[in-house]
């Protein structure tokens, strides 16, 4: 009888953040069939730590295990993780001053974003990923990622520079002519 | 406010999590500083992006889904060894036993929670999901109100001069619970947006509005429902009018009938 509550309070509690669990694991990872044995042990994982959840926000305990998970997997298979090469060095961009005369990002370029996303460090791209797609505050980042939150706030001012100085410096035939 | 210390703080004022002192000064400060603006605005251009991308947010295969809740492998061996039992055989990932009923009411579950997901796909999907973030910004670190008054003579003129366009009617519907708490000046799809604030009990509702990009009239109110919150929206002699809370669908119906309500004493203008 025991069980059946238990796993009735464990489906009630964790099957709703599925996609937020995928979503996580396949950005931190790269690839859709290594995220999903990724969210399945995380799964299996936290169905066995279930005695110790007291409740509480679920999606930020499971998202802790999904990442946990995900971190240990990308530790053991460094060689398949490698960030695609962007078409520019990460180094040459994020000059800090901003030129009012360079375009705003443009419109609906998300395969472009997607690459920009996947060119970030994997400590880089957790957090804009968990703040801007899954919506956490700071403080359930902080939990999610085990960062104090100053790291989780600097961490996220960088990667958002990286990603727009990225986006906006195109290759000169991607641009929208400007008449002038 | 100087400028370093506000390249400091602006992250944590485009995501809410400065207090109420501080986010004044961000605001103060930005507005004379072309540099910290045009960190708003790209930070702004990137969420939009982010958010409105229906490839970022990689949402599980249906049969990762089913693999869950049958508790099957799928790519045969596991990644890692599940516990065995004594007889050496896998565990599955859950004991259903003879719980037919509660894998019944699993899938139903998820059937429900993914038919109403699901049920408004972009390019309007983005929409809802800005409105709902805006909303449940609103209600994070203070910053509910710009203006807080009740008096729509104090609200509408304070909209004057910040938004791009002639501030809504503002309605006081105290008598019908529906207290004007104030207003505050949003954003939504990257153009300012008047946000009315009302109370209805212990709910807060956020009334958005902004003009409308295209001429045509919505019909009648249209319902969703997202993460928890009912919306409800329309379109009226060319303005966009959102309204989003946790508060009851019929409550937020009989708000957006009493918003709809022509003016008393002015000659009703037909739907265009």
């Amino acid at each position: 009888m025991h069980q059946t509550d238990q796993r009735t309070r464990f489906e009630q509690a964790v099957l709703p953040h599925l996609d937020a669990a995928y979503n996580l694991a396949r950005w931190l990872c790269h690839d859709g069939h290594d995220a999903q044995d990724i969210v399945q042990e995380s799964y299996l994982r936290a169905w066995r730590g279930f005695e110790g959840f007291r409740g509480g926000d679920a999606r930020c305990w499971l998202l802790t295990v999904v990442r946990n998970t995900s971190y240990t997997w990308l530790a053991r298979n460094r060689t398949r993780n490698q960030a695609m090469t962007p078409n520019i060095e990460l180094d040459e961009l994020g000059s800090d001053d901003f030129d009012p005369q360079t375009p705003l990002l443009r419109q609906a370029d998300h395969e472009l974003l997607h690459q920009a996303l996947d060119a970030l460090p994997v400590e880089y791209r957790e957090v804009v990923i968990l703040r801007e797609l899954e919506e956490l505050s700071y403080k359930q980042i902080s939990e999610v990622a085990q960062l104090p939150i100053g790291t989780v706030m600097s961490r996220l001012a960088r990667a958002r520079k990286r990603l727009e100085a990225l986006l906006a410096a195109q290759p000169p035939q991607h641009k929208e002519t400007v008449s002038e | 406010m100087n400028c370093a210390d506000a390249q400091d703080l602006v992250d944590a004022y485009f995501d809410a999590e400065l207090d109420l002192v501080r986010s004044l000064e961000i605001e103060r400060h930005v507005q004379h500083c072309p540099s910290c603006a045009e960190i708003l605005r790209r930070h702004r251009s990137l969420r939009d992006q982010m958010q409105s991308s229906n490839e970022l947010y990689h949402r599980a295969p249906e049969s990762l889904r089913q693999a869950i809740i049958s508790s099957k492998p799928i790519n045969g061996q596991a990644l890692y060894q599940p516990a065995k039992d004594r007889a050496g055989k896998p565990i599955a990932l859950f004991r259903w036993g003879v719980g037919l009923a509660a894998a019944i009411v699993a899938t139903a579950t998820l059937t429900w929670y993914f038919a109403t997901a699901g049920a408004f796909e972009a390019p309007q999907n983005a929409v809802v999901q800005e409105l709902i973030s805006d909303h449940v910004r609103s209600l994070l670190a203070d910053h509910l109100t710009d203006v807080v008054s009740s008096d729509q003579h104090t609200v509408k003129p304070w909209f004057t001069g910040k938004l791009d366009f002639s501030p809504p009617r503002v309605q006081d519907l105290a008598e019908s619970g529906y207290t004007l708490a104030g207003g505050r000046l949003d954003y939504v799809q990257n153009r300012p947006a008047a946000a009315l604030v009302y109370r209805h009990g212990k709910h807060i509702i956020n009334v958005f509005v902004w003009p409308a990009s295209d001429k045509s009239t919505a019909p009648g109110p249209a319902a969703t429902q997202q993460r928890g919150y009912n919306l409800l929206n329309w379109t009226s002699q060319g303005m966009n009018w959102w309204i989003v809370s946790d508060a009851a669908a019929a409550d937020l119906q009989r708000l957006a009938d009493l918003l709809r309500q022509p003016a008393a004493g002015a000659a009703s203008e037909p739907e265009k």
